[in-house]
């Protein structure tokens, strides 16, 4: 008793001291402002389009339609106690974006931003389908009724019927951040966001192999709500961390019911008049973490550690089997989803440096998924709406895995610029049903830092990594209809290695010269079937030079990248019981060899009151991807030899200009000029592709009904005047 | 009668933690130092522009009791150590220079102060581990940018300056809104390090920091894709792909990478199938029909299809 009043005397003693440390009054100052630097451009843009351009896609992701503009707005007023900004971009437009803060340093810092970012897909998209409510799309009875009679055709339908609109979404985040500091050794963090979704984007579904699939502007409608707290306590030896986040996701429209063009009556066995699919259903996730660390110990040591433990879950009621009512629909399993997983996370690191040139870190990292979801075992099931599918006898097979890590390196610097180092690291995966129950890798890496000289900076890293898969039950794989020599290439026994370079020479403080290399090579050694190997070579070089510092500056980056794959399949044609002729025959075998190489050049200049009261500035970025597929087969083959496709090509231009003359100290007159032009070559995603399109019609006997949402050409020139005012 | 503090003494060791933890804690005093000291008046003397700058900044804020400045008149001394060997030769040698240390002893100065919240992990980060200065990407006295006082205007071209290989991806066909100006590195990694994998910055695993904005693909689903479960890159390149959907190869030649059974999916999907307008490639290829391919909550939707 005595003892534990004697130590909870001098814990108030020590803490009183402590306060006593943390409330040291800074030197006593008045208020005072300094100049701020505010600025706004209010401005006039339009943009000219060469004919038949794509314009959804040269924006994308920026509203860059015509019209005024106030832009770049900048507010801020700083005194020796209290920050304030606020900040406006692209006001009005629907990428528009607001900031504000304030700070009263040392206490308070809150901030709020309000951020649109559009998704821009096609303004040529068209679509027999009209909303009858939120999530049911319909086509008119009368189409329904001409094709079921067979007395139109679904091309002259969409020709007559299909309606223009734009395809488009856009994602709302509000983004509110608090931190309260009421004691320097104490930090109080709240954040609330909510990001909104609307809009239509492109997804397809059929009606099975007979039938079309049908691309569809599926509505979406969705909120994702996140806070979270934390209080983080400590000081120059140690802190702890306690947070809690949360994340709700809801979607008002939880699932699509679209019209069978196709018929205008249910049938059991030609189909129905509409189907039905589950869009993304509402999930909660809530993680509660602690972390801490301590530092200052000897040998210069630092450790941390970090567990979370998160709970995720989605109960969304369950659609019928079938909207079909020409159709019996099984009767569920339960009535609502009661999916439910739990996450464990933790990561541990020491580091230390014992000497002036020896550093050691090691890290321990687990991670473990458990899904806890109750058994969902699916006897009697229907097929795309179409037929029953009695028999099923499908048991929801839980995905639950856990990944432990492990790294160890050691970095020795035998002068102050020059770090080498070396490294391993193991992990362990175990995986619940999935063919290969566990992996477990070993990575080795070696690197070389040449830093901290004026002149010369090198960076270097090579990793050489093995991968074992543990075996796969044959019988299992042959169970699902799969090949038993297929490795799945997340999971698979796979050697990697992996060698990167870079060098930046600077041989006066004016210019400098950089080039980069790197090489990646995966082989997977036991899968016969699936991703065989896969390659990656980078390249780039360039040069940056200051020969006036900041009045003039300019550059030039050229970048290379080639991916190469090479995959292996087996063609056997469906029956019905047992498995094909070709299952278990070589030579049907057929490999695919993919090439995506990528090649970029930029150049900028800048020129900063050269020409008194302007400045300039040029960029042009050019960038190509080429992407082909080439088909071969096996030397006796039985199958007929491939058409190979075309390759893919992506070829992207892009100029800007912009000057900028300063009237005044706060006034300037400035013109931007935007050069984009998109060239595109796809035989999937182009217009060349065959499918049902509304106008034009383009195929013989296409079994996709389309948007239109493709991937277009463009050539756009966009000019921009405005006036630019600091104060 | 049984003594008491039979069994475990958790009282005494609660107490005994909570003395320990309040000692280690409670910070030193921020009380000048005298040895060597000459305080920012003499600094200033001739690097003026620096000391107008770091005013400027946070690190100029004397209010704040965590800033140099607070450090009654030795801000610049804070970092740079005592300036009076300096002062008295003028050598640039006789003073802590940035540029001069070797990252980790520059690191060590700015740890005194940043070691807690974003910069907690620092210390065994894939950027400490390869020798990163703070120096390398932050600028005290001169930034550029807007936020986080870097050397550049925008984080982006902060980081390009190494990973030239993700600089070229963001700039590929199929992208995230990075060159438009709507996100940037740092929207989904933490330079200074995390406790999550390749210092995302969110969550406790890649998939969880794909889902803290495409939070509609978290799940869990009734039916899972397995290859999406563990792993979005399995499917997708984050930061940038010559495909659409940001996929790191074409549907349907992707899919066949882990299905190849019998029926359709080991068709050699070639100009033969193109002329006849498969809904297997053309469009979305695979996903035309399995439109449900992060996961479904439809009972019959074990294949995607619903």
């Amino acid at each position: 008793m005595r003892t534990t009043s004697l130590m909870i005397a001098a814990a108030v003693l020590l803490t009183a001291s402590g306060a006593r440390g943390q409330d040291a009054t800074p030197p006593e100052t008045t208020p005072t402002e300094f100049a701020p630097v505010n600025q706004m451009d209010i401005g006039l843009r339009g943009t000219n389009y060469a004919t038949g351009s794509d314009k959804a896609r040269y924006m994308r992701y920026q509203d860059l339609r015509d019209g005024g503009t106030v832009d770049k707005f900048r507010f801020s007023k700083e005194t020796t106690s209290y920050g304030v900004g606020v900040q406006a971009d692209h006001v009005g437009y629907l990428d528009q974006r607001f900031f504000g803060s304030y700070t009263n340093y040392g206490t308070l810092k809150t901030s709020f931003e309000w951020n649109q970012t559009p998704l821009f897909y096609s303004e040529t998209t068209r679509t027999l389908y009209s909303t009858a409510s939120p999530g049911v799309l319909t086509v008119p009875a009368s189409v329904q009724a001409g094709l079921q009679a067979k007395t139109t055709t679904l091309q002259q339908a969409l020709n007559a019927g299909a309606a223009p609109f734009d395809l488009k979404s856009r994602r709302d985040v509000a983004n509110f951040n608090l931190l309260y500091t009421p004691t320097v050794a104490l930090d109080l963090n709240v954040y609330a966001r909510n990001t909104n979704r609307t809009g239509t984007q492109p997804m397809s579904a059929g009606f099975g192999f007979s039938g079309v699939a049908d691309e569809l502007a599926a509505p979406v409608d969705t909120r994702t709500t996140e806070f979270g707290a934390s209080s983080q306590y400590g000081g120059d030896r140690a802190f702890v961390k306690l947070a809690y986040d949360g994340s709700f996701f809801r979607n008002n429209i939880p699932s699509l019911t679209w019209s069978n063009p196709f018929r205008l009556t249910d049938s059991p066995t030609l189909g129905p008049a509409n189907g039905r699919l589950s869009l993304w259903p509402d999930t909660n996730q809530n993680t509660l973490s602690v972390s801490g660390a301590i530092n200052q110990m000897p040998w210069h040591s630092h450790a941390t550690g970090y567990v979370s433990y998160g709970a995720q879950s989605n109960n969304d009621p369950l659609i019928p089997f079938t909207v079909n009512s020409a159709i019996s629909s099984p009767a569920l399993p339960r009535t609502t989803a009661d999916v439910q997983a739990r996450i464990t996370a933790m990561n541990y690191t020491f580091t230390s440096r014992p000497t002036r040139t020896v550093w050691l870190n090691a890290r321990y990292r687990q991670y473990e998924f458990d899904d806890r979801t109750p058994a969902f075992l699916v006897v009697n099931s229907v097929s795309y709406d179409y037929t029953l599918a009695p028999g099923v006898n499908l048991l929801r097979d839980p995905l639950s895995y856990t990944r432990h890590t492990f790294d160890g390196d050691a970095s020795y610097s035998p002068v102050s610029f020059i770090g080498v180092r070396a490294g391993y690291t193991h992990e362990e995966i175990d995986r619940l049903n999935r063919y290969s129950a566990s992996t477990s890798e070993n990575i080795g890496r070696l690197s070389a830092d040449v830093t901290g000289t004026s002149w010369l900076n090198v960076r270097g890293v090579y990793e050489n990594s093995k991968r074992v898969a543990s075996p796969v039950d044959p019988a299992e794989v042959l169970a699902d209809g799969e090949q038993p020599a297929l490795g799945q290439f997340d999971i698979a026994s796979r050697n990697h290695q992996r060698i990167t370079g870079l060098v930046v020479v600077t041989p006066i403080s004016d210019l400098s010269f950089n080039a980069t290399a790197g090489k990646i090579k995966d082989e997977y050694p036991d899968s016969y079937f699936g991703l065989n190997s896969a390659d990656n070579n980078v390249y780039s070089v360039g040069f940056d030079a200051v020969p006036l510092e900041n009045r003039v500056n300019f550059g030039f980056e050229y970048g290379y990248e080639k991916n190469t794959a090479l995959q292996t399949s087996r063609y056997a044609a469906h029956v019905t019981s047992g498995f094909p002729p070709t299952f278990f025959d070589p030579r049907a075998d057929w490999y695919d060899n993919s090439n995506d190489t990528t090649y970029n050049a930029n150049a900028s200049v800048e020129i900063v009151k050269v020409i008194p009261r302007v400045d300039i500035k040029v960029g042009y970025d050019y960038t190509k991807g080429q992407s082909t597929y080439l088909y071969s087969l096996s030397a006796n083959t039985i199958l007929a030899a491939p058409v190979q496709v075309s390759p893919v090509l992506n070829e992207h231009n892009m100029g800007t200009f912009d000057a900028l003359y300063h009237v005044s100290m706060h006034l300037g007159v400035g013109f931007t000029y935007l050069y984009d032009k998109y060239t595109v070559n796809d035989f999937a995603l182009g217009p060349q592709a065959n499918g049902l399109v509304p106008s034009p019609p383009t195929a013989a006997t296409p079994s996709i009904m389309m948007l239109g949402y493709y991937w277009m050409p463009y050539t756009a020139n966009t000019f921009w005047g405005r006036l630019s005012y600091r104060w | 009668m049984p003594k008491r503090g039979d069994g475990f003494p958790a009282h005494l060791v609660a107490t005994a933690l909570t003395v320990f933890c309040l000692a280690v804690v409670a910070p030193t005093a921020a009380g000048a130092q005298t040895t060597g000291f000459v305080g920012d008046e003499t600094c200033v003397t001739c690097h003026d522009s620096e000391g107008k700058a770091l005013r400027e900044t946070l690190h100029g804020k004397s209010q704040n009791a965590r800033t140099p400045a607070a450090k009654n008149g030795q801000a610049c001394e804070t970092c740079h150590g005592p300036g009076q060997k300096h002062a008295d030769s003028g050598k640039k040698e006789d003073i802590r220079r940035f540029t001069a240390l070797s990252a980790r002893d520059a690191n060590e100065a700015c740890l005194s102060c940043h070691r807690k919240g974003d910069h907690a992990e620092w210390q065994g980060s894939m950027h400490d581990a390869r020798n990163v200065s703070c120096v390398t990407c932050h600028s005290v006295h001169s930034p550029k940018s807007e936020k986080a006082q870097l050397k550049t205007v925008t984080v982006t071209q902060t980081c390009e300056s190494c990973h030239k290989q993700e600089a070229l991806k963001i700039k590929k066909a199929g992208h995230m809104p990075v060159r438009e100006g709507k996100m940037e590195c740092t929207s989904c990694h933490s330079p200074h390090g995390s406790n999550n994998v390749r210092m995302l910055k969110v969550g406790n695993s890649l998939n969880e920091s794909c889902v803290s904005c495409h939070t509609e693909k978290r799940g869990p689903y009734l039916w899972e894709h397995a290859a999406g479960r563990e792993n979005c890159a399995s499917c997708h390149d984050p930061h940038g792909s010559n495909n659409d959907r940001m996929l790191v190869a074409k549907v349907p030649m992707l899919c066949q990478r882990c299905h190849i059974s019998s029926g359709h999916p080991p068709v050699v999907y070639d100009q033969t199938q193109l002329n006849s307008g498969s809904n297997r490639v053309v469009g979305r290829g695979c996903v035309n029909c399995h439109s449900q391919i992060h996961g479904s909550n439809s009972p019959a939707g074990y294949n995607f299809l619903r």
